[in-house]
């Protein structure tokens, strides 16, 4: 048993160590769907307040209120509605929806048909990263066991809703998980981010109002609706309460998914949960929220893990995928990797995006394999600076991360490349 | 209409609602620079170049994706914006390849111009660019990977505007590259790529390296090919055409151009066009000089009247010259020999139409390309306008992109039954049933009672619903609808008639209506009295005093006869002379054995053509004519627009314009046209017939039509010697001789081939580019097939209008009795694999 598990009780994972979790009959002895029949007792307007009661922010990185997001698709009287759940997973780093959706698929599909209910959605759509390609087949047997329940197809649990889910895959482009790429995708598109506004949930996908939220979003609801909003408000700090699910990573003892709190400090994740930096070295960096997210170092963890909080620091909680970089670790080519995942994914819609990202790369290329010249630390500041708030979708801005991140606390180490020509932290460079 | 008060640096302006920050920023001369913006596409908002300040938005905002707001205030110069639109173009330029002094763009390029306007940009970008070299995919646009700026310009245009699909981005990030995709649309070669592209990326193959625009001179004239009338600018080399561009956003075509207008130019220059004129002597063409050859004409011709009478000479005037050219012809034929045996190509389909419009009481309104690009329902019988009108057909696209509808009734499978939201396949040769079933449904006409629903129903091939269905749709928002029809409906027995109840129809409702017409100038051609019965204006002959008062000569009284009876007459000994101007009988008329015996057994054939044409071959006496782009003059659009241009190019030495052969020839046979040059020849025009507006005034009224006898059948019917119904189908890459010599269509497409269905040609033992024998009772063809799966089995399809197998010489040419048109649209078949 995990020292996590010892510690609280967890919400989203309290069932995946179950044998034979992800089966329907299991989630009915674990009171599967009680928040459904909860749910269809009231009125979709009475679980909207309910689930805004709880304060659940959106999960996927940006943390906007997912209840008012179903209430601006509700007010549109537009119809059909649809609600579009994000499994795209794509920043690096994450892991967590895939710890859902393959050991408590039912739990996110619950959500969805409570989600569907309380904007008046009838069509649901599981926007599947091409990645998980094991999940297609978990996913639609647990869809078709609900069907088979009744929870799912016309009339649900004799009331007057229908709705169903289909499995859509992606193609492999991380833009896709932004959601109007998203949409592009479902609607058999090119990736690329969409005009806003018309903002999706009044123009959507097929043109409708549509709502999209992340996995571990919608996974929460039947808890809320099972628990009351109040319950869930209670959890953690109270502008952003509930659980998240970190996926931790890097050059820690203990790599893996902890679903904590929000609000514990990083000391606590990295240190308790995470069993400290392996091998007893120091910490050097972190990133608290994906590739994109600057990253933080030793005098940031006391800071907590909650949206806000991450915020101050300057830096942001994202997808919670917390990656931690030991002493030994070269900033530069962290700088330098992350940045060649941006430009690879760089969709190429946008100027500033597409080429910038490209030139950044190859700077940082040239500075970690020596080559670097006098006045390229300043060209990297400057490019960020060219890209920064200029670009059509995050992806642009999100792409700076990495580069802001490590000049900022680590322009010596810049420096030193350029000096030593070459990288300090690699055997026989800079020993002499 | 409300207006809104919107601020640009400080400056207060009212605008219209509606608008975003650009389009508002253009209309009141506010400079802001773009790539990837342009009024006709749907934002993109890539290119970050329209970077602005929102007073009271942090953040810089593109102006092309921001909605004008009433009292809102922009900010479009400062230092932050320079700094930021600097940035882009410092962008653009890191990997942009700095090859303008042989890019075909330069100095008509917006990233030159960018640069120029911001002068101090950095070049800091000191890395090697990627190489990714230029691709020729596509046979007519090469696509430079390597200039393009990303705007997608291309895509848009080739997916919102002409609806093809054809170009897409792939790849992605810095290597997106905007190419055909395999799995995509098909190309139809329209070129819109090119124009809107604001860097060297998409480039016009045919121009590779034809001249900077300060070498050309240009000139707007108008397309020669369909009845589109598009406004083509010229670009001229050394007084040789390099390339033809859409007039900047001018004419019917609003910026567009097709295949055949762009890329369909080579005829002007092709060697083959003749230079001197021809005289046939001891079998053999031999050149001749003008004097002597126009001499030699006048005096066979006065011969033959001498010895015949003036009712032995005819003549087929044509609907690719001009307005005046065809004016001076019927006025040549009637006064000068003084006969009324004249006709053109028209009999073909316009005829037919006019004949029906003719004979019809009731007003209906003429629709515009603008009626058809605003229409709310658009209903398509026995046409195929993407192919024959495509200029045209992205009207009825704009039509669709703004929720309209488009339902078609046609028995074959074309671009437009593919494009339409409604097919009704009807059978082959079903449109006059179709009609009289419509009809019947929307005019309580009494005179229609004798014929039974369910017997039209089932001659239709359609189910009484769908018939229900089309009679409904033209009920509905008749304002906002249009009716097209073309020769499905103008070839068929009671084609006239059928014209003239969908008039009635679209009165009594109304709806307005179009007929589509595949040749630029067939309407100008009747319209000024090439036709045996109508004098300019469409006046009758009743009313030949007025013309014989201008004219000073006097005009048969009774109507000549028609292309096919003049035909008939040749081959019977009654017509001994035939002067045909600019048209190929030999090869656009149906039948083409009837058509040779026919001009084989005159005695005196004059021919007047750019090209030595295989009707041209037969002649006697071969006159050069010019081009569109070497003479002035106008040319009557399908709307009725007359549409003037200039000359733009000099003739060739040994070449003459039509209008002047006809005036010299008149002079040669005494009684010379008092022409002093073609301002005089317009007034007499204009005096004759009264322009109102654009159009003519046209205040005429012909025969009744009579209906068919309820028995009335037209169809392929059955014969197992001949088992397949070819149906004949239109190509937007040919349309007669002018096309078979332009090297960019033939680049688009080479051959014509049979579209036959995958189990036919199973049984048949035939595959995909097989060469198989067309045979009918009335000549036979080779052609390559091409499979489809679209076409029911026993169909073929196969296009007019290519030199290399001509379906017109398996037709007979039985005559429709009321508009004597050919009935032209299928004929048996078998097929024999070679």
């Amino acid at each position: 048993m995990r020292i996590a598990d010892l510690i609280m009780e967890k919400i989203l994972l309290n069932r995946v160590h179950l044998e034979n979790s992800r089966s329907i009959e299991v989630y009915l002895a674990h009171e599967g769907y009680e928040g459904l029949k909860k749910a269809l007792a009231m009125t979709p307007k009475e679980v909207t307040e309910e689930v805004k009661k709880s304060n659940l922010r959106g999960r996927g990185g940006a943390g906007f209120p997912a209840a008012m997001k179903w209430g601006f698709a509700a007010a549109d009287p537009n119809t059909p509605k649809y609600l579009l759940c994000n499994a795209d997973e794509g920043e690096p780093g994450t892991c967590k929806d895939r710890q859902i959706m393959e050991g408590d698929p039912h739990e996110l599909i619950e959500g969805m048909i409570i989600a569907g209910y309380a904007f008046g959605a009838e069509f649901g759509y599981i926007y599947l990263r091409a990645e998980y390609p094991r999940l297609v087949g978990i996913l639609e047997t647990a869809i078709a066991e609900a069907g088979e329940k009744g929870f799912l197809g016309r009339g649900i649990l004799g009331s007057d809703f229908n709705f169903t889910i289909r499995v859509h895959r992606g193609a492999g482009a991380y833009i896709c998980g932004e959601e109007t790429a998203l949409i592009e995708s479902i609607e058999g598109k090119r990736g690329q981010s969409r005009i806003k506004p018309p903002f999706p949930v009044n123009v959507g996908v097929f043109g409708k109002p549509t709502v999209v939220n992340n996995v571990e979003t919608l996974s929460n609801v039947s808890h809320i609706l099972r628990k009351g909003g109040k319950w869930f408000a209670g959890i953690g700090p109270e502008k952003c309460p509930g659980t998240r699910i970190v996926s931790l990573s890097g050059h820690v003892e203990r790599p893996g998914y902890y679903e904590l709190p929000m609000g514990v400090t990083f000391r606590e994740v990295i240190y308790e949960h995470g069993g400290g930096i392996r091998d007893g070295k120091a910490l050097k960096a972190f990133i608290p929220g994906g590739a994109s997210a600057p990253c933080l170092t030793s005098q940031h963890l006391d800071v907590k893990m909650d949206y806000d909080s991450v915020a101050a620091a300057g830096s942001m909680l994202g997808s919670s995928a917390l990656m931690v970089m030991d002493e030994t670790t070269c900033m530069v080519k962290v700088a330098e990797r992350l940045t060649r995942f941006f430009v690879h994914e760089s969709c190429g819609k946008c100027t500033p995006c597409r080429e910038g990202t490209d030139w950044l790369l190859k700077l940082l290329q040239r500075i970690e394999g020596g080559q670097g010249k006098e006045g390229d630390l300043d060209l990297l500041g400057e490019i960020c600076d060219n890209i920064s708030g200029k670009t059509f979708c995050p992806l642009g801005e999100g792409a700076l991360g990495p580069v802001r991140g490590t000049l900022k606390y680590f322009e010596e180490e810049y420096r030193e490349h350029l000096r030593l020509k070459g990288c300090p932290l690699k055997a026989g460079i800079g020993n002499s | 209409m409300s207006t809104i008060k919107i601020t640009f640096d400080d400056k207060m302006y009212e605008t219209e609602p509606g608008l975003t920050v650009i389009q508002a920023a253009d209309r009141l001369g506010v400079f802001i620079p773009r790539f990837c913006y342009l009024e006709k596409l749907s934002p993109l908002g890539g290119c970050r170049m329209c970077l602005v300040t929102l007073k009271g938005v942090p953040k810089l905002q593109t102006a092309c994706t921001t909605p004008a707001k009433d009292g809102m205030e922009i900010i479009t110069r400062s230092e932050e914006i320079h700094k930021a639109r600097k940035a882009m173009l410092e962008f653009q330029l890191a990997q942009h390849p700095l090859d303008c002094f042989y890019c075909d763009k330069a100095t008509e390029c917006d990233l030159q111009d960018l640069t120029y306007l911001f002068a101090d940009i950095e070049h800091r970008y000191d890395f090697p660019p990627h190489k990714r070299g230029t691709v020729y995919e596509n046979r007519l646009i090469e696509r430079n990977l390597e200039r393009c700026v990303h705007c997608e310009r291309c895509i848009r245009v080739c997916g919102e505007i002409q609806g093809a699909h054809a170009v897409n981005a792939t790849k992605r990030g810095r290597v997106t590259e905007m190419r055909e995709v395999p799995g995509g649309g098909e190309c139809q070669y329209c070129g819109h790529c090119i124009d809107v592209c604001p860097v060297g990326a998409n480039l016009d193959r045919l121009f590779t390296y034809g001249g900077r625009p300060f070498q050309m001179e240009m000139g707007d004239s108008i397309c020669p090919y369909c009845g589109c009338g598009c406004t083509v600018s010229l670009n001229m080399r050394d007084e040789k055409l390099v390339r033809v561009r859409p007039g900047v956003d001018t004419g019917v075509n609003k910026g567009s151009l097709c295949a055949r207008g762009r890329f369909g130019w080579g005829f002007v220059h092709d060697p083959a066009r003749l230079t001197r004129p021809l005289i046939r002597k001891e079998g053999k063409f031999v050149e001749a000089g003008w004097d002597e050859t126009l001499l030699y004409v006048a005096t066979r011709l006065e011969k033959i009247i001498k010895e015949k009478g003036p009712g032995v000479v005819g003549g087929i005037g044509s609907v690719r010259s001009t307005d005046e050219a065809n004016y001076l012809f019927q006025r040549f034929l009637r006064t000068v020999i003084g006969s009324n045996h004249i006709d053109s190509s028209a009999r073909l389909n316009y005829a037919a139409a006019l004949a029906g419009w003719l004979g019809t009481k009731e007003d209906a309104r003429e629709a515009t390309f603008e009626n058809v690009r605003e229409a709310h329902r658009v209903l398509v019988i026995g046409a195929d306008p993407l192919e024959t009108n495509p200029i045209l057909g992205l009207a009825i696209k704009a039509m669709q992109n703004r929720g309209g509808t488009l339902w078609i009734t046609d028995p074959r499978v074309t671009l437009t039954t593919r494009l339409s939201n409604r097919h009704f396949p009807i059978s082959a040769g079903a449109e006059v049933p179709l009609i009289l079933a419509l009809a019947r449904a929307g005019l309580k006409d009494p005179s229609l009672s004798e014929f039974r629903d369910t017997d039209l129903a089932a001659r239709t091939g359609l189910s009484s619903e769908d018939l229900a269905e089309l009679a409904a749709f033209l009920e509905e928002d008749a304002a906002k609808t249009v009716i097209l029809a073309g020769r499905g409906v103008t070839q068929a027995p009671f084609g006239a008639t059928a014209i003239s109840l969908l008039l009635r129809l679209a009165a009594t409702k109304g709806a307005s209506y179009l007929f589509t017409l595949d040749k630029n100038n067939e309407r100008g051609s009747c319209e000024m009295g090439v036709l045996p019965d109508r004098l300019p204006g469409l006046a009758p002959l009743s009313e030949k005093a007025r013309f014989e008062k201008a004219w000073g000569g006097r005009i048969p009284e009774t109507p000549g006869y028609s292309a096919y009876e003049m035909l008939q007459a040749a081959r019977e000994g009654k017509l001994s002379a035939l002067y045909i101007m600019g048209e190929n009988p030999l090869v656009d008329f149906p039948d083409t054995k009837f058509v040779e015996e026919a001009l084989g057994s005159l005695d005196f054939l004059v021919v007047q053509d750019l090209f030595r044409t295989r009707t041209a071959s037969m002649a006697d006496v071969v006159l050069p004519a010019a081009s569109f782009a070497e003479k002035s003059g106008s040319f009557t659009n399908l709307e009725g627009r007359v549409q003037r241009f200039p000359s733009l190019i000099p003739t060739e030495e040994g070449v003459r314009a039509d209008a002047r052969i006809l005036v010299e020839l008149s002079r040669k046979m005494g009684k010379g046209f008092a022409l002093k040059n073609i301002a005089s020849l317009r007034a007499e025009i204009d005096s004759l017939v009264p322009m109102n507006g654009t159009r003519r005034k046209l205040e005429v009224m012909g025969p009744p039509l009579s209906l068919p006898g309820a028995e009335m059948h037209w169809g392929p019917g059955e014969d197992p010697d001949y088992p397949y119904v070819l149906l004949l189908t239109s190509s937007l890459y040919r349309n007669g001789s002018m096309s078979n010599r332009a090297v960019g269509l033939k680049k688009a497409q080479q051959k014509a081939c049979v579209l036959l269905n995958e189990g036919d040609a199973a049984v048949l033992k035939t595959g995909e580019g097989d060469k198989v024998m067309l045979i009918s009772k009335y000549g036979e063809i080779q052609v390559g097939v091409k499979l489809c799966h679209e076409i029911p089995g026993g169909t073929l399809q196969m296009p007019e209008g290519f030199s290399d197998a001509n379906p017109k010489s398996l037709l007979p040419h039985e005559l429709d009795q009321v508009s004597r048109t050919p009935m032209a649209r299928f004929v048996r078949v078998k097929i024999r694999k070679i």
